[in-house]
């Protein structure tokens, strides 16, 4: 796997005590209900709905521009609910991704243009090629590679993906450069 | 029908200020109706009515392009990232997540776009319909049955939308 760092060069920040980097473009609903755990990157035009249900993310999760993070729906027996969303630690989610996950383990990289199916369940250090569409309710198993549309099964990750996820994230965070830290001027 | 460039939401339907409600000409949003924040309807070249029981999401783009009306009828979901510009909407249609109708389309009752399913060219679906985009193959085939309602969905939203976002204001019939 090609693993491409780019340096975000950008104003128009905020950064939070917990080290957080959040864009001022990036439309948080029910903030309420975010636990954003600590440098964690939230680009410019993202969305997380959190007015729909909670939504946790974890350290150094990178979550970039134009992804959309929403709860999804579940039909019960007794009416509807919105399932939680949780989000593990050392996440890459490219760029134009809509989410409506249940959960999404640590060491995840989502591509470019993905769709993650309504109440999905990423394991851990799994790998969702660009472009592919999850289908709704879809177990990824752990260290597995799933692309196309809809996705299957394509193959499994390098060995070294934990410690090449985990460099990666932690170099896009150090990239990301904040001028404005909020910090008593 | 309202006057030109006034926006009517009828009592009931739950529109967050987030939402973009733009262009020249009027637009009408029936009762019930949910419009998530981020959504776009663009009144560029004529009017657009809305009817009751719709659910649109966030970043769905509904322009019309044309001078005629465009009229959607009730109980229509519009997933994230939906764009429609076509001519007519029935009722009961789901346009999933990506979906992309651009050309001259009219859409009957009871049909799924599925995500990423594109029609650029001037047709009209007919009633229960299904596409979907398999690996960039448009696949069409006839469903048995109509979609499920959407009523709880919307009820429930209803309830919990409220709570979190200003609305905007709507029109009480007298």
């Amino acid at each position: 796997m090609e693993i491409r760092v780019e340096n975000c060069d950008r104003k128009h920040f905020l950064e939070t005590t917990t080290r957080n980097r959040v864009s001022k473009m990036a439309g948080l609903f029910g903030s309420q209900n975010i636990v954003l755990s600590g440098k964690v990157f939230v680009g410019p035009t993202c969305v997380i709905r959190g007015d729909l249900a909670h939504v946790r993310v974890g350290k150094y999760s990178m979550i970039r521009d134009g992804t959309i993070l929403r709860p999804s729906l579940k039909h019960f027996n007794k009416g509807v609910a919105f399932v939680p969303l949780t989000i593990g630690e050392h996440c890459l989610i490219e760029e134009n991704v809509v989410v409506s996950a249940a959960q999404i383990g640590s060491f995840v990289n989502i591509g470019k243009n993905a769709v993650i199916g309504k109440r999905a369940v990423i394991k851990e250090c799994a790998v969702i090629l660009p472009d592919a569409v999850l289908a709704p309710d879809t177990v990824v198993p752990p260290f597995a590679i799933f692309g196309g549309a809809p996705a299957r099964p394509v193959g499994k990750v390098p060995d070294n993906h934990q410690e090449a996820i985990t460099e990666l994230t932690t170099t896009f965070y150090q990239n990301t450069k904040v001028e404005d830290f909020g910090k008593g001027k | 029908m309202p006057k030109i460039g006034e926006i009517k939401i009828e009592k009931g339907a739950v529109v967050c200020v987030e939402a973009q409600i733009e262009g020249d000409f009027s637009v009408e949003i029936g009762a019930k109706t949910v419009i998530h924040p981020k959504a776009r309807i663009i009144a560029e070249r004529g009017p657009i009515k809305i009817g009751t029981d719709n659910l649109i999401e966030e970043y769905v783009v509904i322009r019309n392009t044309r001078t005629e009306p465009l009229i959607i009828g009730d109980g229509n979901i519009f997933e994230i990232q939906t764009k429609f510009e076509g001519i007519k909407i029935g009722d009961r249609n789901i346009f999933e997540v990506r979906s992309l109708i651009t050309g001259d389309v009219e859409v009957t009752t009871g049909c799924i776009f599925g995500i990423g399913a594109s029609l650029a060219r001037p047709e009209i679906v007919k009633p229960k319909t299904v596409l979907t985009d398999q690996d960039g193959i448009l696949c069409r085939r006839n469903a048995e049955i109509m979609p499920a309602t959407n009523t709880t969905h919307i009820t429930f939203l209803h309830r919990i939308l409220p709570n979190y976002h200003y609305l905007k204001e709507t029109f009480e019939n007298k």
